[in-house]
């Protein structure tokens, strides 16, 4: 799994587009494509097909998040037909995709701040092991009260 | 048993948007991409011998000035990016981060071992081994690239 990604609650998203307005506030073109009614983000693969596919090596490595060379990119669309959720995409004869706005000036995401329900969230391999954590504590306490009742 | 993001007084946070909760590498990450980062360092706590090392302009409080004078110089300053926190009493923290929340475009990162709800990015409650190694892996990390 790549370091860092943002990952989003469905249950907490109101659907109100706003992760998407900013987008395309900051960026130009929205980089974040909506399935049914739930934005979808670039899950940033550690060995990135987009990358691999690219004939003219227009995607390149930034603290690990493939990143489109916008000189070099040449709008073929073999990164669109290579990526498995359809993160990336051709626009105006270039391709886009969520670059976690490494390519801007910005601290964090901007999808991420302009989130009003907390619904979007920037992870890392690092949080994911503070949220197993807490699970595994929950599951030892009941495990070990089990054990407990039988004895 | 005190969550992750049980904030240390009910009253510190005061409203619905709370802060998000970021881990060391986060965190690493937010100051190497900031352009002007400054520290504001208190006089309690643990790690503060640690965290003088870092290569980013820093204040000391109250030695330098009074914390509520340099959150409003730095609010109306506005050349910094990114304010951090650590070592301050958490109720006049609250109190600061709450001027920077709503009074400027600052992003504020408390790096203390208690959640702060009013900051826009805040360590979650920790143990206070586990938040000395956390501070001890920033330093590093930002330190050496």
């Amino acid at each position: 799994m790549n370091p860092k990604l943002i990952v989003l609650d469905p249950s907490k998203c109101t659907k109100c587009n706003d992760c998407i307005n900013k987008c395309k506030e900051i960026h130009g073109v929205s980089r974040v494509k909506k399935a049914g009614d739930i934005p979808i983000f670039c899950m940033q693969c550690e060995n990135a097909p987009c990358m691999n596919i690219c004939p003219v090596n227009a995607i390149y490595l930034k603290e690990n998040i493939p990143i489109v060379n916008k000189e070099r990119c040449i709008g073929c669309g073999m990164c669109e037909i290579a990526c498995p959720i359809g993160a990336i995409f051709i626009e105006e004869k270039i391709a886009h995709k969520c670059t976690l706005c490494l390519d801007t000036d910005r601290i964090t995401p901007a999808c991420v701040e302009a989130c009003k329900d907390n619904a979007l969230k920037l992870i890392c391999d690092e949080c994911l092991d503070i949220i197993k954590d807490d699970k595994r504590k929950k599951l030892i306490k009941i495990i070990s009260d089990e054990w407990r009742e039988e004895v | 048993m005190l969550g992750k993001t049980t904030p240390y007084q009910p009253t510190a946070g005061s409203n619905l948007n709370h802060a998000e909760i970021v881990s060391t590498k986060i965190a690493v990450s937010m100051i190497k991409r900031s352009k002007h980062p400054i520290l504001i360092l208190g006089s309690y706590g643990e790690g503060l011998e640690y965290l003088e090392k870092l290569n980013i302009e820093k204040i000391y409080t109250p030695r330098d000035m009074n914390l509520l004078d340099a959150i409003k110089k730095i609010s109306n300053e506005k050349k910094h990016d990114l304010v951090i926190f650590s070592g301050i009493t958490y109720y006049y923290l609250a109190q600061a981060i709450t001027h920077l929340k709503h009074f400027s475009d600052i992003t504020s990162l408390t790096i203390d071992n208690m959640y702060h709800p009013n900051a826009k990015y805040s360590f979650p409650n920790m143990e206070k081994k586990e938040h000395l190694e956390a501070i001890k892996r920033l330093v590093m990390l930002v330190n050496n690239p």
